[in-house]
């Protein structure tokens, strides 16, 4: 079976007809299947927001700001774990639906919206990270931090507040370290729970391919992660010793669109 | 068939997504079984699992206070032209680059739809107060003319001819009345039923109470429960 060269992304390398453990954990992902999604609540969010946007798509703009309500919160959240701040997410989440507008006489219904509005956030945050991704490097990655509620913190305490404020700094600023197409996959795996065969759908790449990068994605978050906790046991100051891992060359041949690439953003929006 | 064995190289390989729970359940029974009796894999078995807690317990969920784009979503469509304040969408497909235009009061569209049924539920009044009109005419004439004319004439009371297929109430009574205002009364004897009616072989309709002298000279009037 060869699922490695699909859209051009593949594993470290092995000499051809060579197992190594990655061969081995691609074998067995390619056999793997996404639970199926035909639970019933998501069927029905899917033929309500179908319908929201037939009634949209007629002119209707209490229907489309119905459908902004129903999801910016996800919109919002899905920005907010890729990008560095508040206003930035904002401005994405707002972006995305004004794309989602833009093109909502072309959206194709044997799709879920939410699976284009994840596309369209991502893509977007995505570039977003591209543009600014030289310049963190060199700067404290707290410096534009929102604020946003953790998990329990609402029930949280102020002593308990604030260490989890400092945990999502922390991994915010692991996760920054990663490339873009880790980012996004982790983000849309383990925050928003979605299939791998519905991110395949999102980042525009293979199941295999985005199996791959989940793994890789935990792998290199992992080892970040460590290495800053052995850094600040050692008595340094991780939150600003941001050294990246190399880890754009494991993946970069399938997701480094061309710049000419993101010109045809908007048609690859409509779908 | 016995189950694979894996060695610690594959195990610690697939740590990853064993630890989100992502593996087929054959290769996670056979990490389990392998973590069961290798404590050095076990330690990176933990490891894998505290960073991926770290990571899901660090992820934003909610915005403190909300997030709520629509106003200014709204507003970037209207300035960018795709929706009209107070009216709605121009269209889906224009939006960016579209020139903005000129704010004008809102108008308030009436639906087409509207604009008919509205003209027909006038119709449909005016219908009735017609109707109500008429039958209000009717009962007032009948009730209040008719008993006028029967008082002052005695005959009345005698009905000229019944007809005996049916001579229960209600009946159809031929009644004469005297002349008035320039009509003349029926007299006994006159031909009760117009000439053409005969001719044409149709049956009898009933004539005015009022004729002129030189229009039938049948009188009908008719009585009887119901009819009033």
């Amino acid at each position: 079976m060869e699922h490695t060269r699909q859209d051009g992304e593949s594993p470290p390398s092995a000499a051809p007809g060579e197992e190594t453990p990655e061969t081995v954990e691609l074998e067995e992902l390619a056999e793997i299947l996404d639970e199926a999604d035909d639970d019933p609540a998501l069927l029905a969010q899917r033929a309500e927001d179908h319908a929201l946007i037939r009634r949209a798509q007629t002119g209707d703009e209490d229907a489309f700001r119905d459908l902004v309500k129903r999801h910016e919160q996800r919109a919002w959240r899905v920005a907010r774990n890729l990008v560095a701040s508040d206003d930035d997410a904002q401005e994405l989440a707002q972006e995305g639906f004004l794309r989602v507008f833009k093109n909502l006489a072309r959206f194709d219904f044997e799709h879920a919206f939410t699976t284009w509005l994840y596309r369209i956030v991502t893509n977007l945050a995505i570039d977003h990270l591209r543009r600014r991704r030289p310049a963190q490097s060199t700067a404290r990655a707290d410096e534009d931090e929102g604020e946003f509620d953790l998990p329990d913190s609402r029930t949280d305490g102020p002593s308990q507040r604030l260490e989890r404020e400092d945990l999502a700094r922390e991994v915010r600023e692991c996760l920054s370290a990663l490339a873009p197409h880790f980012q996004s996959v982790l983000v849309l795996r383990e925050m928003e729970g979605l299939p791998c065969k519905e991110i395949a759908e999102i980042v525009g790449a293979t199941h295999v391919t985005v199996r791959w990068r989940l793994h890789r994605g935990r792998k290199l978050f992992q080892d970040e992660w460590e290495r800053r906790a052995r850094f600040k046991a050692a008595g340094g100051d991780a939150s600003w010793k941001s050294e990246a891992p190399a880890n754009d060359d494991d993946d970069a041949p399938v997701d480094l669109r061309d710049e000419n690439e993101h010109e045809k953003d908007d048609e690859k929006e409509a779908w | 068939m016995s189950p694979r064995v894996l060695d610690c190289t594959e195990v610690r390989s697939a740590l990853p997504l064993y630890s989100g729970g992502d593996l087929h359940p054959d290769r996670e029974a056979a990490l389990d079984r392998h973590l069961a009796t290798c404590a050095d894999c076990r330690a990176h078995a933990v490891r894998a699992n505290s960073a991926r807690e770290a990571l899901l317990g660090g992820f934003a969920r909610e915005r403190a206070g909300g997030v709520d784009l629509w106003p200014a979503l709204r507003g970037a469509l209207i300035e960018q032209g795709a929706l009209r304040p107070g009216v709605g969408p121009v269209s889906a497909n224009r939006t960016r680059g579209s020139v903005s235009r000129p704010s004008s009061p809102p108008v308030r569209r009436i639906d087409p739809r509207w604009r008919w049924l509205s003209i027909g539920a006038a119709a449909a009044a005016a219908l009735l107060a017609g109707l109500w009109i008429q039958r209000s005419v009717s009962e007032s004439s009948s009730a209040q003319l008719v008993p006028e004319m029967v008082a002052q004439d005695p005959s009345v009371h005698e009905p000229l001819f019944v007809d005996p297929a049916a001579p229960t109430s209600p009946a159809l009574v031929v009644t004469p009345v005297k002349e008035l205002h320039g009509l003349r009364r029926v007299q006994p004897g006159e031909p009760r039923w117009s000439e053409s009616a005969d001719v044409y072989g149709l049956q009898p309709a009933p004539m005015s109470p009022w004729s002129s002298n030189v229009g039938s000279p049948v009188s009908l009037q008719r009585v009887g429960p119901g009819l009033r």
